[in-house]
């Protein structure tokens, strides 16, 4: 780190590696991304792109640009900041090219890494604009009318662009979930990106890792901190490199050279960052309250939502308190609390949150005897995770309801059933080449799988996946061309509707 | 005598870091900032009326002097929540030098947690690319609404709610500063009316300075239309000691006697109910859960006679049952 040159005000601005060498922690997905990197040195390698996924502050950025300054090589970043429509994706790749022609030395050619940085965040599915209007909007000679606005059609661009790139494209983003976009038809557009690009995982950097790193940084600034000091940093920010050096440079700045385990402790009561992998602090506390007062003055201290609150407590009821009455007891309050949540939409005098926010506290510790002395072990509410069976499920239900333009009850009562009889083996005999009622209503192939009982590890499942998959981009591709025929009325209709009749 | 052609929150809001009573550690971390002239993005989070506003602007303050509306966009985030307000104004905003001989500009987005969160997407980078000329001060009731890559870019602050005792000296201060008589079972009476927040309670020692330059405890609840704790004592023990009728009427008395709506009377009474004493925990709960409906059921328009009777029988036989 001591080659840092620049001056940045912002430490993690100023200490962000310029070469790959410096990077610290996730040290295979590193390999990885260098081995294909050097797979561009002999042609295109067989997958154009890679998208990094990993939580914040763990180099997933730095890398990119890193093996870009080291090799020399043009970078050309788009991130959520700027709109990332079908045209601007198209500029932005293309500029490549241009850039390629301009600043390249006779016979040598000088390579541009394409960085889409947030992919998680570009917002929309994988529907196309007409070729006709990404050119328009390209040449800046654009009816107003015409103008693709926000991040229209940026996720169908960027499936071409990974399709035929000569660059090498990073993607970059923390929840791979959101970049497949929620809703129907996630896991199609999950298959047809992961035949185009390879997934690199970054994990949170590990704790001797994270001391090395503020070690180098406080040496090069002129600081010291103690032992015990910067054990105590490293904890409160699990596997953050940014979120590390943003509280070294804070620290510094009001310690008198030496930063010491008080100034940390001072630190931590002023406040720490919120991480998806903790459970919250204050969640025990609240559980082993025996007053309504004391659990009050701990709700309003715990900086959650009420319907956080909800989620957290009646999960983890189940799990502390022994007697069925005690469960039941509180269930039945929680159930209560979430049933008025919603009325804040309808009547903003009803202070709904207030109540939710009591009632969830109190039904967690005083609704039943808890042993103040034994450890309680809490848990992350299951139902919160996507993608459990009966999500699926119900997503289903959805669609079948809509596709026969029955209500969602009819549909689970009596379609359902049916379903499941076409595809049994035993009553339908070619059950199993059988799309025809799942392509009708837009089915995925899980939820094909689902319906047809078909377990997800046998090979056979695997093969009936792929069949499926090719026969939705071959009826995908016809409905393309009718839609670049009549755009103007079909880009109305909101997304997913679109991808199957 | 002073005059009382003046808001005294504002006239008492502190201009500099350096006036910022309470929430000391974190103020001694500010006048660091303010002394260096320089400080990361910030993300202050807590609950209403704990100080989040007056800090960052009397942080800019320090930095620009008086002129700090050269070099500030402040924006009401959930005035502007949707992502091409982020693309534009605050890109645009953050991209153009500062102006003067400033080092650089600041943004302060109040209620950052009503930004949606693709909107928040498109922060994170502008944050970082433009953080040499441009520092952000996000405000948030709720940390857990920031995505966790804004947090990751920010030095975060956690307001906590004011103690009883911090209220207490503020008010005692602009008590003596406006020449106003303040006994102490008064001030107990503003911090109870104020729950915390600090700018409640200066305006409640104002309207009741208003009436009377001496203050007191009766001034105070009457003034701020408040029921006192001992009197929404007195309607549970008669819930539970004397039936429903004398409990009836007793509820009657408190309504006309402070001016109070139905709903005012059930919010202050769940303010008191987990201080009463002869209620066991799990009854409270029960209770709130009872004063939450009633209070749905007014708000939503039931005839407030009705509704009161039925809180008022229902409290009679939770109490008889415990």
């Amino acid at each position: 780190m001591a080659s840092s040159k620049n001056e940045h005000p912002d430490w993690t601005e100023k200490y962000r590696p310029n070469i790959e060498e410096e990077l610290v922690g996730n040290k295979e997905a590193r390999e990885k991304i260098k081995k294909w990197i050097s797979e561009w040195g002999n042609g295109t390698p067989k997958k154009r792109s890679l998208l990094l996924v990993g939580p914040p502050g763990v180099g997933k950025t730095s890398i990119a640009r890193a093996i870009a300054l080291e090799n020399n090589w043009n970078i050309i970043e788009l991130n959520a900041s700027e709109e990332r429509n079908a045209a601007a994706i198209r500029k932005a790749a293309t500029s490549g090219a241009v850039n390629k022609s301009l600043f390249s030395y006779e016979g040598e050619v000088k390579r541009s890494i394409i960085l889409l940085d947030e992919v998680d965040h570009m917002s929309g599915r994988l529907r196309k604009v007409s070729e006709n209007k990404i050119k328009n909007n390209i040449s800046n000679d654009t009816a107003p009318s015409e103008i693709l606005s926000g991040d229209t059609g940026g996720k169908a661009e960027l499936l071409n662009l990974i399709s035929n790139s000569r660059e090498p494209i990073i993607l970059a983003c923390n929840d791979v979930m959101r970049f497949w976009g929620l809703g129907s038809g996630w896991r199609e557009r999950k298959d047809r990106f992961l035949k185009k690009i390879d997934l690199v995982n970054f994990n949170r950097v590990n704790n001797s890792e994270l001391r090395i790193i503020a070690n180098k940084v406080l040496k090069t600034e002129g600081y010291s901190i103690d032992g015990a000091a910067l054990e105590r940093l490293v904890s409160i920010n699990v596997g953050d490199i940014r979120a590390l050096i943003k509280d070294l440079q804070s620290l510094a700045l009001e310690s008198n050279g030496n930063i010491s385990l008080s100034d940390i402790d001072k630190q931590i009561s002023i406040g720490g960052r919120d991480q998806s992998i903790d459970l919250f602090p204050g969640l025990e506390t609240l559980y082993k309250s025996k007053s309504a007062k004391k659990s009050q003055s701990i709700m309003l201290n715990l900086d959650k939502t009420p319907d956080e609150l909800i989620a957290w407590i009646s999960w983890n009821n189940a799990r502390i308190h022994n007697s069925t009455e005690v469960i039941s007891n509180g269930a039945n309050y929680l159930a209560f609390a979430d049933s008025i949540l919603p009325i804040m939409y309808e009547n903003n005098a009803y202070k709904s949150w207030y109540w939710g926010s009591n009632i969830s506290a109190l039904s967690s510790g005083i609704i039943g005897e808890i042993n103040q002395r034994t450890k309680i072990f809490l848990q992350y509410p299951d139902f919160l995770r996507k993608n459990n069976e009966s999500w699926k499920k119900s997503e289903l239900v959805n669609k079948i309801s809509k596709g026969l333009g029955v209500n969602k009850s009819s549909a689970k009562i009596e379609f359902y059933p049916l379903l499941l009889a076409f595809h049994n083996k035993e009553i339908n005999e070619d059950w199993i080449s059988n799309f025809n009622i799942s392509y009708r209503h837009g089915l995925e192939f899980s939820e094909h799988a689902l319906i047809s009982n078909l377990v997800a590890s046998h090979k056979i499942t695997k093969k009936l996946g792929e069949n499926f998959l090719k026969r939705v981009v071959e009826i995908e591709k016809k409905i393309e061309h009718i839609i670049e025929d009549e755009n103007e009325v079909l880009n109305d209709i909101p997304d997913g509707q679109s991808t199957l009749f | 005598m002073s005059a009382m052609d003046e808001l005294w929150v504002e006239k008492h809001r502190p201009r500099s870091v350096n006036e910022i009573k309470g929430q000391p550690s974190i103020v001694s971390r500010l006048r660091a900032y303010a002394d260096n002239g320089t400080f990361p993005h910030l993300m202050l989070a807590g609950p209403p009326g704990t100080g989040k506003t007056t800090a960052a602007m009397a942080l800019t303050r320090d930095i620009y002097g008086d002129e700090f509306r050269n070099n500030l966009l402040e924006m009401n985030a959930s005035d502007e929540r949707k992502l091409e307000s982020i693309r534009t104004k605050v890109k645009n905003f953050a991209r153009t030098s500062p102006y003067g001989n400033a080092p650089f500009k600041i943004i302060f987005l109040d209620e950052a947690d009503a930004l949606t969160n693709d909107a928040q997407g498109a922060l994170r980078r502008i944050m970082e690319q433009h953080a040499a000329t441009c520092r952000f001060i996000l405000s948030c009731n709720y940390s857990s609404k920031i995505i966790e890559p804004i947090q990751s870019r920010c030095a975060v602050f956690r307001f906590r709610p004011l103690a009883n005792d911090q209220v207490e000296t503020q008010i005692k201060f602009v008590a003596e500063s406006e020449e106003v008589e303040l006994d102490q079972d008064a001030c107990e009476a503003i911090v109870r009316v104020s729950l915390g927040d600090l700018r409640k309670a200066i305006t409640a020692l104002q309207v009741a300075a208003a009436v009377n330059k001496k203050v007191t405890r009766e001034l105070v609840y009457e003034t701020t239309a408040t029921a006192p704790p001992e009197v929404l004592h007195q309607y549970l023990l008669a819930c539970r000691e004397d039936g429903f009728h004398a409990a009836r009427r007793r509820l009657k008395e408190i309504l006309n006697n402070f001016g109070l709506a139905g709903t005012d009377f059930i919010n202050q009474l769940h303010r008191t109910l987990y201080d009463v004493d002869f209620l066991t925990e799990p009854a409270k709960l029960e209770l709130t859960r009872l004063m939450a409906e009633i209070d749905f059921r007014l708000v939503e328009g039931g005839g407030e006679q009705l509704q009161l009777d039925s809180l008022t029988a229902h409290i009679s036989t939770v109490l008889k049952n415990i």
